[in-house]
């Protein structure tokens, strides 16, 4: 779970090389679930969370693009790039963040009905793609 | 356990989210080619020039980018697991039906399995079966 952010080692060493995708997806799941609590109780606050989330993980990939001095191309770049940069979370969080939207709006889109007249209540996400 | 020998990983009402699967095997096999590529420009070559074919051929995009197809099954998790938290917690009327870590220690035990198979897989039948 913590092979992938610890200090020490480095994600060449472990176990299993791939494994940095599990320590990822265990790593999700706490805001997947405490964020779609938020969507069925609070919904701006949902929206909101999701945004600070998105918006600090790209500052810290911005800081860390800065600092390790990578450029566009994975090609021309020295070991870093796969074992700093690739395999964190909050390089790959953005892919479940939008999938985590869409899920949320999925079920509403699913189950929730507008009580006038029973039709399914338009999403924001679906009311942007409009 | 039983879930993951299921044939059907999804339940009834969700029957749209088996076109997923497909989604899934693509990203496989986007994913494959790509490590093949990469262990292969990794290691030691001979033949350099092959590398600037490969690198101004206009297909070879497929293989720069897949290191991104990982996303793909983040995305599927996001919408997956959300989709399913909410139905769960909207049946208990918003409330967890259990322990937010238990239901962390379930999924963990969820992905353990397969997790310790490959393990024992690379540690030792990879060496059997020549790599």
């Amino acid at each position: 779970m913590i092979n992938n952010i610890a200090p020490w080692g480095g994600v060449r060493d472990n176990c299993l090389e791939p494994s940095w995708y599990l320590a990822n997806d265990i790593w999700f799941m706490f805001p997947c679930l405490f964020l779609s609590a938020q969507y069925l109780n609070h919904r701006k606050l949902f929206y909101i969370m999701v945004g600070i989330l998105a918006f600090s993980a790209v500052t810290i990939q911005i800081i860390q693009i800065a600092t390790l001095n990578f450029s566009a191309s994975f090609l021309s770049q020295n070991d870093e790039y796969w074992t700093d940069y690739y395999t964190k979370p909050w390089t790959r969080i953005h892919g479940y963040l939008i999938g985590m939207l869409l899920g949320c709006n999925y079920f509403s889109f699913k189950y929730e009905r507008d009580e006038e007249n029973n039709e399914p209540i338009p999403s924001k996400i679906t009311t942007i793609f409009i | 356990m039983k879930k993951l020998f299921a044939e059907r990983k999804y339940e009834k009402e969700e029957e749209e989210f088996e076109i997923l699967n497909l989604v899934k095997v693509y990203s496989i096999g986007v994913i494959v080619l790509g490590n093949t590529y990469y262990y292969i420009l990794s290691g030691p070559l001979q033949n350099l020039d092959i590398v600037y074919e490969w690198i101004s051929s206009p297909n070879f995009l497929l293989v720069i980018v897949a290191d991104l197809q990982v996303d793909v099954f983040y995305w599927i998790t996001g919408f997956v697991l959300s989709f399913a938290t909410l139905k769960k917690l909207n049946a208990n009327g918003g409330m967890f039906w259990a322990h937010p870590l238990k239901i962390l220690f379930q999924r963990y035990l969820r992905l353990l399995p397969l997790y310790v198979f490959m393990i024992f897989f690379l540690w030792f039948f990879m060496g059997l079966i020549g790599g």
